[in-house]
């Protein structure tokens, strides 16, 4: 039998007609033939980076906002590991990216002998996959490729990894022999249309008829399922508040009367005072995460009785023990549940207008007092003035919105525009710094014609720095904008509220930015005041080049709803604390303004306490 | 007895194991570890800017100190970064301590959506020598000292030591007496071994006409390897070292045969090789077991020395296990000497290698020189990394002439830009000691930020950076990205060819920017500068 294309070639072969066409990696020899015949197929781009880490990140932001599947492919040994946080994010945000990378001959050696190199890779991925495998004859790759593809998109969707033996690229086998299914165009992800069980939709319905004070907890699963303008009609239709999770960020517009403000923590009181009054909450594809408080209390009121509604059914009472747990994709289960309500014959009539009113009204005041506090004197820009500058471009050119970094995203998303579901992209689930300048170059390659800003902490820009090459070397438009309040500043906040100001570690200052911009050829600037940033955006977008814009904001500015975070994440272990300390930091903290770190301590307490007066007002 | 938290308790254990230095990025988690940090003066941190150099630059730091250093990195997002640096550390047998906290320990595993948890112990169970989860206050120092015992014993690897934030949290009787129960894990023991099988491959070897010694980087690097080295000349017999042992024989002694991957990536270095009759393995590594079994030597006889039996190999005839110090030493005594009168074979392996280094690397002709030209300059306090393809093969061969305290040679193919991060926690562990990194521009963009911190920090360093203009792969002008980042730099524009590398040295981070050109790559040496130092920020 004649032997005419080599593994190399099947592998690409398969891949590409499995409608896999963006290919992210970092080349060496070892990859060279793969990488040549990847290039040779129709339609498929290679794209390379300076680390693996930064390629797999690149692969992840491209699927999140293309929805189209992509695939990381790396080397072996420390250059596969290097993938894993790529990995690990896809995995923790359900996205289905294809990691593929190679790897020793040898049968893994789970023993860990002295044989190193024959350690189980596939095992370490093994933890932060949905499925993973290691190709083992040429004749059988086709059907394990297709197989992990599957994987990747059934209904839980999340990420695959493929081990490819370094022998398979070289042999050569007949071009019979191998099965390659017919060419298709670029694999869409596409959400499985799960229908829920009828007898659950019904008693769903029965507990929402009969809420007093009913609240749909919109997760990540809105936007996978597709469902945002199903969810609007939903809730406008019943006229029932709607909190989001981080994760669903983006599925209803900030701004619409029923929506309570920024996801979960971000709203502050308003989201604290609406999952304690609360009597149904309707949960759609949320995670529950620590994030949203677990959905448990504290944070929420133990007496609510939860629909959840997710397609993954190991999702369904992870944290949260539901009334009525629903398995079903969540725009399929809206339509049920609407025409559940219709057979029912049932209208809101106004029964929560009230309800509706009283966290309106909370939010008007919340609002109100951020936008008095971004307003407030200080020495340096305050970090909310730096959001809202952002906000104000962004509602008027509405672009691709990467965010990363801690307080950095905690601000953004409490002084948040209006954005669309495809707009905002940030690691929900693994809230890893560092994958920002990644992202924005998978985003601009997903979407070309659209303006891409990186939002980035001073700490999260610099992981990835090299990549701003990357950017230069694609020509992507990207611009950067870099809260630059010289601190590790999440932190640093806690070392300021719980460890009597002794800051170790969360300083960064004297770094500058712009110059490091400047080396890479960049066009950079820095601004100190708010008023400058819009200016300083149109010049940049005049150029139609990457730019990037340090922005010095004040670094003793901390997000209140950080402190919600931290009193869940940390419950239970923040007794252990010196008392004698932790009273030493209240009183050096009053050199900060005493008035606001009070108002910051209390606030959360109030509103687990339920005597949130404002709320008792109204 | 003090009421303390687990941090601090923690923070005590590694002094206790003599670190001094940690490589870490903060986390939540980690505050009361970073609080106790902060309120001691006999330990430092250094914070770089991503958590994949944490265990790069702890391995530098004890490779250019003997002193162990740990990596310290947060919760889920820090350890997926920081694997990538361990996995280095396993493939290169280094034994490197690296902790992490976890969310509380009633919600470590299996994760229940914390914010930034996974299953991290699952990730670093391949990849490390040994890994744990610390459910209880009281077993912090244990857990602690069988880490350093795990990473040290036998065959050096990474450890990983997980421990939930409560317990980091929790306060607790802790006093010296139960500080002084934490002993010292020793580093370098002694295994004299068995005096018969010691005569046994004295005699298999006193027998062959073309022996061999392979030194691998199991040898450790610990301060005795020096002692290996003069017990190796004593015995005559030729040796070649792999890439991470490189530094270990130095062109001045009479039995060093050359890099192994010079001769295994060469077809005539192979075909030389495959003549061999009789091979010592010394600290075995990957590079070695690729070696014997590319030329076939399982056949032949194979006096194998280690200290941990569980690395000895199915094929090996003569098993000793002993230290290498004590084995060589015992060997010397049966005077194997003999052995070596085959000079022709000694020479006919050194003789080669300058037609081997051409072979391998013609495009780097520029840079070679480069680094010879460095090997005239160094001395005794000389610490020389080297990485990228080609470069770290050859470093070995080109250095052959210097005189340097110690060479490491990075494997690019394992891990893209080991060299930055390691030559940084050289740099940091012993400032007294000039390091020198020489890499090409894709080994040093992969980690190029953390020169801005290290910068930062005032850390000495110099760089020399084999140059290349090729857009399609990087568009980024070096020089200026160095400048950026806070480095000094000076341009060796080839086609002019001057410099003056005796110049080539600042306080802070200072870098030698070579445009290889290959057929015009030649920097003069010992005349004027003709491009030197801009500023320093």
């Amino acid at each position: 039998m004649q032997k005419d294309v080599s593994g190399a070639q099947v592998l690409a072969r398969c891949l590409s007609s499995q409608g896999i066409k963006f290919f992210f990696t970092v080349p060496t020899p070892r990859l060279k033939p793969i990488i040549k015949a990847l290039e040779t197929e129709k339609d498929v781009r290679v794209i390379t980076a300076h680390n693996e880490t930064a390629a797999a990140l690149m692969a992840e932001g491209y699927i999140r906002r293309s929805r189209l599947q992509a695939a990381v492919l790396t080397d072996s040994n420390g250059r596969a590991i290097s993938q894993i946080c790529g990995v690990t994010n896809a995995w923790a945000d359900k996205i289905p990216l294809v990691a593929l990378s190679l790897c020793a001959d040898d049968e893994p050696d789970c023993n860990k002998s002295v044989e190193r190199w024959r350690f189980d890779q596939s095992a370490a991925f093994q933890a932060v996959t949905r499925w993973n495998t290691r190709l083992t004859t040429l004749e059988k790759a086709p059907a394990q490729i297709i197989k992990a593809l599957q994987e990747s998109c059934n209904h839980k969707m999340g990420p695959v990894h493929i081990d490819i033996p370094f022998k398979l690229l070289n042999q050569y086998v007949s071009a019979n022999s191998v099965m390659i299914l017919p060419e298709k165009r670029q694999r869409p992800v596409e959400p499985v249309r799960l229908r829920a069980e009828s007898s659950s939709i019904a008693q769903a319905a029965k507990l929402l008829m009969n809420a007093k004070k009913p609240l749909i907890f919109c997760g990540g699963g809105v936007k996978a399922s597709e469902a945002c303008a199903d969810l609007i009609d939903f809730l406008e239709t019943y006229k029932i508040p709607i909190a989001t999770s981080m994760a669903g960020m983006g599925s209803v517009p900030l701004s619409h009367p029923l929506c309570l403000g920024g996801p979960s923590y971000t709203s502050g009181e308003v989201f604290h005072v609406a999952i304690q009054d609360a009597d149904v909450v309707l949960a759609l594809g949320a995670a529950f995460s620590g994030l949203d408080g677990f959905g448990l209390p504290p944070v929420w009121s133990g007496s609510i009785k939860f629909i959840h509604v997710d397609i993954d059914p190991l999702q369904i009472g992870l944290n949260v023990q539901p009334a009525v747990s629903i398995q079903g994709d969540v725009k399929t289960v809206l339509g049920q549940m609407t025409g559940e309500l219709m057979k029912n014959n049932f209208h809101s009539d106004g029964r929560w207008n009230s309800w509706a009113k009283m966290l309106t009204n909370l939010k008007s005041g919340r609002l109100a007092r951020l936008n008095k506090d971004a307003a407030s004197e200080g020495k340096l820009m305050h970090q909310g003035k730096f959001a809202q500058a952002i906000g104000n471009i962004v509602t008027k050119d509405d672009p691709i919105m990467v965010m990363d970094g801690g307080n950095t995203v905690l601000y953004m998303a409490m002084y948040a525009p209006d954005i669309g579901p495809r707009q905002a992209f940030y690691p929900y689930g693994m809230a890893a710094l560092g994958g920002g300048i990644s992202y924005a170059i998978g985003t601009a390659l997903a979407a070309p014609d659209t303006q891409v800003f990186l939002i980035t902490g001073d700490g999260s820009f610099m992981y990835n720095v090299q990549e701003l090459e990357t950017i230069s070397r694609y020509q992507l438009p990207i611009i950067i904008f870099i809260n630059n309040d010289s601190a590790w500043n999440m932190i640093r906040s806690m070392q300021n509220s719980f460890f009597a100001q002794n800051f170790v570690g969360t300083d960064l200052d004297g770094v500058e930015y712009v110059p490091i911009a400047r080396g890479f050829g960049w066009r950079a600037e820095r601004v100190t005041v708010a008023e400058d940033i819009i200016p300083a955006y149109e010049r940049a977008r005049k150029e139609g080049a990457p730019a990037i814009i340090e922005c010095i904001t004040d670094k003793n500015n901390t997000p209140d709803s950080l402190l919600s975070f931290a009193l869940v994440e940390f419950q239970g272990v923040l007794k252990y604390l010196n008392p004698l300390r932790f009273l030493h930091s209240v009183l050096l903290m009053s050199k900060m303004g005493l008035w606001r770190n009070i108002y910051q301590m209390t606030y959360i307490i109030k509103a687990l306490l339920r005597i949130n007066l404002r709320a008792r007002r109204l | 007895m003090n009421l303390i938290t687990g941090g601090e308790v923690l923070v005590d254990c590694l002094r206790a194991q003599g670190v001094r230095h940690v490589f870490s990025i903060i986390g939540g988690q980690m505050g009361t570890i970073y609080d106790t940090i902060g309120r001691r003066d006999d330990i430092d941190l250094f914070i770089p800017r991503c958590e994949t150099v944490t265990p790069l630059m702890a391995a530098g730091y004890m490779a250019a100190t003997g002193v162990p250093a740990a990596s310290l990195t947060t919760v889920g997002a820090g350890v997926v970064y920081e694997a990538a640096g361990l996995m280095h550390a396993w493939l290169n047998y280094l034994p490197v301590i690296s902790l992490a906290p976890q969310v509380q320990s009633w919600k470590t595993k299996p994760h229940q959506e914390s914010l930034q948890a996974c299953n991290q112990d699952e990730i670093y169970a391949p990849l490390t020598k040994w890994n744990t989860i610390v459910y209880h206050w009281k077993r912090i120092p244990a857990m602690i000292n069988r880490g350093f015992r795990e990473a040290y014993t036998g065959v050096p690897g990474p450890v990983h030591i997980d421990i939930p934030v409560d317990i980091l949290f929790k306060r607790g009787l802790w006093g010296q007496s139960d500080l002084e129960k934490v002993p010292l894990v020793k580093r370098e023991p002694t295994i004299t071994g068995v005096a018969a099988k010691i005569e046994d491959a004295a005699a298999a070897l006193k027998k062959a006409g073309r022996p061999l010694v392979i030194v691998g980087q199991g040898i450790g690097r610990e301060g005795r390897y020096r002692g290996v080295r003069q017990l190796l000349n004593k015995l005559g017999l030729p040796v070649i070292t792999t890439r991470f042992s490189s530094g270990i024989m130095r062109g001045s002694d009479q039995v060093f045969a050359g890099a192994s991957s010079l001769f295994a990536e060469t077809d005539k270095g192979m075909t030389l090789l495959k003549h061999a009759d009789a091979i010592v393995v010394i600290g075995i590594d990957p590079e070695t077991i690729s070696l014997i079994e590319k030329c076939g030597w399982t056949s032949k006889p194979i006096v194998q020395i280690e200290t941990d039996p569980s690395a000895f190999l199915t094929y090996a005839h003569h098993l000793v296990h002993a230290d290498p110090v004590s084995a060589l030493s015992a060997m010397a005594v049966h005077g194997i000497k003999g052995v070596a009168e085959s000079k022709r074979w000694m020479d006919s392996l050194q003789n080669i290698i300058p037609e081997l280094v051409n072979e391998l690397s013609p495009a780097n002709a520029g840079i070679n020189k480069t680094i010879a030209a460095l090997g005239k300059t160094t001395g005794p306090d000389d610490i020389i990394i080297a990485d990228g393809a080609g470069i770290s093969p050859a470093a070995a061969y080109i250095l052959k002439d210097a005189e340097y305290r110690d060479l490491f040679c990075m494997d690019e193919r394992d891990m893209a830009g080991v060299g930055v991060p390691f030559a940084i926690g050289a740099a940091i562990g012993n400032p007294k000691a000039r390091i020198t990194l020489i890499c090409d521009k894709e080994s040093l963009f992969a980690h190029v930020r953390e020169l801005s911190p290290a910068a930062q920090a005032g850390v000495t360093l110099r760089i020399i950076v084999a140059d290349h203009e090729d857009a399609h792969v990087n568009c980024a002008d070096t020089a200026s990205v160095l400048e950026g980042l806070g480095c000094c730099v000076s341009r060796h524009d080839l086609s002019d060819s001057q410099g003056d590398i005796s110049e080539f040295r600042a306080k802070a981070i200072s870098a030698l920017v070579v445009r290889a050109v290959p057929e015009k790559a030649v920097v003069r040496l010992n005349q004027p500068a003709a491009v030197l130092v801009s500023s320093m920020r």
